[in-house]
């Protein structure tokens, strides 16, 4: 065995190893390193039609500013709140239009994830587990991807925008491989190079194209480990489809008053393309929104960001009920932590783990539900402490797919989200 | 020679003779790679593993080139070794290989990856690792410099950019000086023993800390601090200090101090030189931890893998190969180039990428089939670059300094070799319509595709090309089809181009095997 | 009082005294006897500093306001205040009691001041409007628009500087996207707009989200110049990572005459005029720490002290040199003279 003998990572084979399902497990190359994936999972985990959007809010957003206010409290900072279709629950006031949404929303204001160190807490919350050097473990948005996949799309699985600098992440495939690795748009919410170059045919570029795969396919046919070159063929195979959802991408496609409702912001235009990807059938998208690490002059940062958050994210909401997508979609609202209660000398919030928020809206999701609570001040979770595996836990079963359902990587079976977490059943439906 | 590779010599020459005399070719080999060869073969006789066929000279030369110089061979380079009739033709390259300035030049950037890790591509650093292989330095010799120098000159004075660019956190440090020098990867002990690791406890983590937790400087120099202690707290404990402690937990005791130190002067005495004294008295992390990542950057794998984890609980694949280098790269003035010889030499080194008919395939870890390996950004496009190019590539300084020009702007657009290779669509969109690559094929005289355009018929220019860029001859099958796709093209002078385009967007050239 | 003939000078000051208050306080005023401190932010509670006694300590009394309090003005034994609470309070601060309160903006209250001849108390606040109060009975006099709603990259913009001018006859206002307007007291009418575009960064790739502002303002003592303070471009997303920035501006052609810039990292949140009516005086803090920063408004750089905290607002007593500021911690009393070692003796910084 190639690990360490931890008891966490004993050799236990669980039944559908011993069934048929064992048939199905199959060598995956990654990269040389010899662990093998099943490939295809296992049937009964595969849902048809859901869909997931994430929101990431990178640097931490405040939970005082948003979800969990403290108003009046030494620590709450100087914004009031207002009441929200939930009897008895009040967001800060920067959140009017979220406020009369929440029958759509789910909050948890009971994190605790301990991690307050930005790169380390986002592997924690993306991937719901902490990392182990043994194993590399794929983030909840790939793993979605592939549990999601629409069979013979000829769009991405998972697209992911990170045009701002803040916190710039690829989601990580882990021991899923290459196969997974999502589309990434960094630089513009277009993909690079989609258009064929200057003066070349569609047969001409269609024509080399399949030559290519020929040539690649008959050489990987004798090569040892030359399952490598399916992720390669792979990725030449998408970008096809790539080229012809050019549309997609394309914002002026969309009427007027639609891009108006979304406004200008870049958070805004990331978040309609979002929900055209979604309409396309896109199962996996993932829009970061940074600069909310507000070491310094955390307040008036939080006046900018959330009415911004505020308005897109209601329209987001609207739009996919309108088109009846949100029954479908999960919408998660993610960020690496939250920030301090103490208000520091600089009038800002440092970053704080240990009594956050998360919110999340759509498939699977029970609506209106505030689920946690935290003391007076917002120092420490009171009541209903969740951690970041959990929370996958919760992620993974609000689209139905079952979170102690395993992964086969080498020797080793893999659940889906550590083994001692617990869904959040009271947020789901 | 440990007493353990005396007896597997022993062994091979019982059991493994008749195989090693079944290679008429290594007739005159160096008497390492015998005994290399050999503990490979009787571990895949152990394992009962049937190993893949020897790989063609050509293909195996080709994959050296990659390898050690970054890029494939030129046509003239090929035709020279085609056409020497010698039978140890492949050292013989390697040998000049291993003797050129472009060997430097390029292998400095492997050296780099495995130093700086994701901090690679300082071109300071880089120029050190550059002129350190030009002389031939030990890998002992580089490890000193980096940690304690002397940084007394221009030329070492960059060695220093490893410590530089970490000085803020010792944490970092500490983990990158254990991960990158010895293969060993103690982070996780730092808030208690290892989950995972029974080798590696708190002490262990502390005790390097304490090597280096006197690091200082900042703004180009790297200095030693005369105070500062590892300090930490073990679970229900008090605070304590920790004593400088190397990987085999032998402990250091600092001399004490003279009552009197004078003033404004450095401090004569050195935690991090103990360290560097700790670790070449070892020999062992830091040799077995090179030859780990050489063995992992030749092979895709490393003999330990992964290659930070060298530790009780993760033998090596191979654990007689493994020791048997560690020792011989130690006994042998930690030599960069002896080593690499030996790898590239040895029967691993020489296989075929088809398993044997009939037998199950074994694992990657046997190595006893040639694997793929993807190219690095900097391979591919360097090939790319020469391959289509005038076929007078002499890695003049010149012609280096050129293709590093469009190195930097062409490398961040290629998919990253990593541990887990992911192709992503971004680079093949790149590839298939970028601007940036239309211009690589922007035809000039003497470049392959006007070269191919001036040949007579489709039949040699699919000759020519397939020589060219896969360095071999095409089958008669491959001709054949490839020469009814260029006639059955409408343009037929953009059919050259596009047959190139796919030849070079093809996995036998995007891969090394 | 016999007026300081020797200019301050920055190289010779030093922290006398400070009193502490837990959390940020944005409000400063002096009694018109300089003999009381007050001090009021975060916890919308008022402070006071007796300097006459043997050991000045805060006094607290019950918040007056329902939010930060951001701005103070004392006026013949009354303490006005503005506050994130949309309030202007008068307050009696013998007996705490609030003996006028209005609503003043539609949004934060951000700062207060008044006119020299006392007839007319001004006011900002986060409706972007700059409105004008009969200091004596409170009844709006005028209410002023201009500054736009929102920032050119489109998101909400906040209204941050106050000034009026020593003839009494302009007013100037700032706001977050370094948009400054000089209005005209009598006609409610904007004489002059420009924009100090160095006091606001925003770069849509590596800091999408905007920072600084015109932070502080203040018209030279003949007028004609507006001085304005804050941030310089900021390199790091999470703060107050920029040099400390002061311009002076000919106000009346938007044309700026100088700059005075130093890499220490801060924001200047306050500006006022220094001794010798050339030079100006800030206060700010950030990401170099606290700064007290002294400009004589040439070609020579501003010389900066480093106060301990974060500093939100600062006074000049002129017949003394001393410097009264307030900030993150409380309190802060600076000044040139020459203490005894341990505690100062606050009596000596009073000018009797």
């Amino acid at each position: 065995m190639r690990w360490c003998g931890s008891p966490e990572h004993r050799i236990h084979r669980r039944s559908f190893l011993g069934g048929t399902l064992a048939g199905l497990v199959s060598t995956v190359n990654l990269g040389g390193i010899g662990l093998s994936a099943a490939e295809p999972t296992i049937a009964p985990l595969r849902q048809r039609g859901k869909q997931v959007i994430f929101i990431w809010l990178a640097g931490g957003s405040s939970q005082f500013e948003t979800w969990d206010p403290k108003p009046g409290r030494d620590t709450g900072g100087p914004f009031r709140t207002i009441g929200t279709s939930i009897p008895g629950y009040h967001v800060c006031e920067l959140m009017p239009n979220i406020a009369s949404r929440m029958k759509h929303i789910a909050v948890v204001r009971s994190l605790n994830t301990v991690q307050s160190e930005h790169e380390q807490a986002a592997d924690l919350v993306s991937i719901g587990r902490p990392k182990e050097a043994a194993l590399d473990y794929p983030e909840i948005g790939v793993v979605m991807s592939k549990e999601l996949a629409v069979p013979d799309s000829e769009l991405p699985d998972y697209v992911s925008f990170f045009t701002t600098s803040e916190g710039r992440r690829r989601p990580r495939v882990g021991f899923l491989g290459a196969n997974h690795s999502p589309l990434l748009l960094e630089k513009s919410i277009r993909p690079e190079d989609l258009d064929p170059p200057p003066g070349m045919s569609e047969i001409r570029h269609h024509s080399r194209e399949d030559l290519r795969a020929l040539l690649s396919d008959r050489f990987a046919r004798q090569q040892a480990g030359s399952e490598i070159v399916r992720g390669y063929n792979s990725a030449y195979q998408k970008i096809r489809g790539l080229m012809r959802s050019d549309h997609l991408f394309n914002l002026e496609k969309e009427p007027l008053t639609v891009r108006e409702r979304y406004g200008r912001s870049p958070f805004g235009q990331q978040c309609l393309l979002a929900r055209r990807l979604i309409e396309a059938r896109v199962p996996v998208v993932k829009i970061a929104r940074g600069f909310w690490d507000s070491h310094h002059d955390n307040f008036e940062s939080h006046r900018e960001l959330v009415p911004d958050f505020d308005h897109v994210f209601s329209v987001l909401i609207d739009d996919l009920a309108a088109r009846g997508l949100l029954e479908s979609t999960l919408v998660m609202v993610l960020s690496e932590f939250g920030r301090t209660p103490v208000i520091n000398q600089d009038v800002g919030r440092d970053h704080f783990a240990a009594a956050w928020s998360v919110a999340m809206a759509g498939a699977g999701i029970r609506g209106g539900t505030i689920y946690g609570q935290t003391d007076a001040d917002g120092r420490a979770v009171k009541d209903g402490e969740a951690n970041a595996s959990d929370l996958a836990a919760t992620i993974y079963q609000a689209v139905g797919i079952d979170p102690r359902s395993e992964y086969q990587a080498g020797l080793r079976p893999v659940p889906l989200a550590k083994e001692d977490a617990r869904v959040i059943k009271e947020i789901l439906r | 020679m440990t007493a353990k590779s005396w007896a597997l010599l022993l062994g091979l020459l019982v059991f493994g003779g008749q195989k090693a005399a079944a290679f008429p070719r290594l007739s005159r080999p160096l008497p390492a790679v015998v005994l290399l060869n050999g503990l490979l073969e009787s571990h895949w006789q152990e394992q009962h593993i049937n190993p893949a066929k020897q790989a063609s000279n050509e293909a195996i030369f080709r994959r050296a080139m990659l390898d050690l110089l970054g890029r494939v061979p030129t046509p003239s380079e090929q035709e020279a070794f085609a056409t020497n009739s010698s039978p140890d033709r492949f050292e013989k390259a390697v040998q000049q290989i291993l003797s050129g300035r472009e060997f430097s030049w390029y292998f400095a950037t492997v050296l780099d990856d495995m130093i700086q890790g994701s901090a690679a591509g300082n071109e300071r650093f880089l120029g050190y690792l550059r002129e350190s292989l030009r002389e031939h330095k030990g890998w002992d010799t580089i490890f000193r410099e980096v940690l304690i120098g002397p940084w007394d000159n221009e030329a070492r004075k960059p060695a220093s950019v490893f410590l530089e660019s970490r000085l803020k956190d010792v944490d970092l440090l500490t983990t990158d000086v254990t991960r990158s020098f010895f293969g060993v990867d103690i982070s996780c002990a730092r808030c208690h023993n290892h989950p995972l690791v029974q080798d590696w406890k708190q002490d262990h983590y502390y005790g390097m800390v304490a090597f280096l937790v006197r690091t200082g400087g900042g703004k180009g120099s790297v200095t030693e601090k005369p105070e500062g202690e590892a300090k930490f707290t073990r679970k229900h404990g008090k605070e304590q200090v920790a004593p400088m402690m190397f990987l085999t937990g032998q402990k250091i005791e600092e001399p004490a101090k003279p009552k009197l130190p004078a003033p404004n002067k450095p401090p004569v005495y050195s935690r991090r030189a103990e360290l560097v004294k700790s670790a070449m008295q070892d020999k062992r992390f830091l040799s077995q931890a090179f030859v780990n990542r050489c063995w992992e950057y030749l092979f895709g794998r490393g003999l330990v893998d992964p290659v930070d984890q060298i530790h009780s609980g993760n033998p090596a694949s191979i654990p007689a190969v493994f020791d048997w280098l560690a020792d011989d790269f130690a006994e042998h003035g930690y030599d960069i180039r002896r080593l690499i010889a030996l790898m590239v030499t040895s029967r691993a080194y020489r296989m075929d990428g088809t398993s044997p008919p009939g037998a199950s395939a074994p694992g990657p870890e046997h190595f006893a089939v040639s694997r793929l390996r993807p190219l690095t950004p900097r391979q591919y496009v360097t090939s790319v670059i020469i391959a289509l190019g005038d076929d007078q590539y002499r890695s003049t300084p010149e012609q280096q300094a050129a293709i590093d020009k469009r190195l930097t702007e062409l490398m961040p657009r290629f998919d990253p070799r990593t541990r887990e290779f992911q192709s992503s669509s971004r680079e093949a969109l790149f590839v298939s319509n970028s601007d940036a690559m239309a211009k690589l094929f922007d035809a000039k005289e003497n470049h392959l595709l006007a070269r191919l355009k001036q040949l007579p018929d489709h039949r040699q220019r699919v000759q020519a090309a397939i020589m060219a860029l896969f360095g071999r001859a095409p089958t008669q099958a491959e001709t054949d089809h490839l020469v009814k796709w260029l006639t059955a093209q409408t343009d037929s002078k953009a059919a050259v181009d596009d047959l190139v385009w796919a030849l070079i967007a093809s996995a036998e050239f995007r891969f090394n095997h | 009082m016999n007026p300081v003939k020797t200019p301050l000078d920055p190289k010779a000051i030093k922290l006398l005294a400070n009193y502490d208050v837990p959390g940020i306080l944005y409000g400063l005023a002096v009694s018109g006897d300089g003999k009381t401190l007050f001090g009021a932010g975060q916890d919308g509670a008022l402070h006071s500093v007796d300097l006459r006694a043997d050991k000045p300590k805060v006094t607290k009394q019950n918040p007056f306001h329902d939010n930060y309090v951001s701005s103070f003005v004392w006026h013949d034994g009354i303490l006005i205040s503005g506050s994130y609470d949309r309030h202007i309070h008068w307050t009696d601060p013998k007996t705490g009691n609030c003996v006028r309160s209005i609503i003043a903006h539609d949004g934060w209250v951000r700062k207060i001041a008044m006119t020299p001849d006392a007839k007319h108390l001004v006011s900002i606040g986060d409706d972007m409007r700059v409105n004008v109060w009969d200091s004596r009975d409170g009844k709006r006099l005028a209410s002023m628009t201009g500054h736009e709603a929102r920032t050119p990259e489109g998101y909400l913009s906040a209204m941050y500087a106050l000034a009026v001018s020593p003839d009494g006859r302009h007013i100037a206002s700032g706001d977050r996207a370094g948009f400054v307007c000089v209005w005209d007291l009598s006609t409610g009418k904007t004489v002059s707009a420009f924009r100090a575009t160095d006091f606001y960064t925003f770069d849509a790739q590596k800091r999408a989200r905007a920072i600084g502002g015109v932070r502080g303002l203040c018209f030279s003592a003949d007028g004609n110049r507006l001085a304005v303070s804050g941030i310089g471009a900021v390199t790091n997303v999470d703060g107050f990572v920029g040099p400390c920035r002061l311009e002076w501006w000919d106000w009346k052609a938007a044309k700026r005459l100088m700059i005075g810039q130093d890499k220490h990292l801060a924001i200047l949140n306050h500006v006022i005029l220094g001794t010798d009516e050339k030079s100006l005086i800030a206060v700010g803090g950030g990401d170099g720490g606290g700064a007290m920063v002294f400009w004589n408004g040439t070609d020579a750089p501003p010389q900066v002290a480093k106060p301990k905290g974060h500093l939100q607002a600062v006074l000049l007593n002129p017949d003394d040199n001393r410097l009264y500021a307030v900030g993150h911690g409380g309190f802060q009393v600076w000044g040139m003279d020459e203490s005894p070692k341990g505690n100062p003796d606050p009596r000596r910084l009073l000018p009797f």
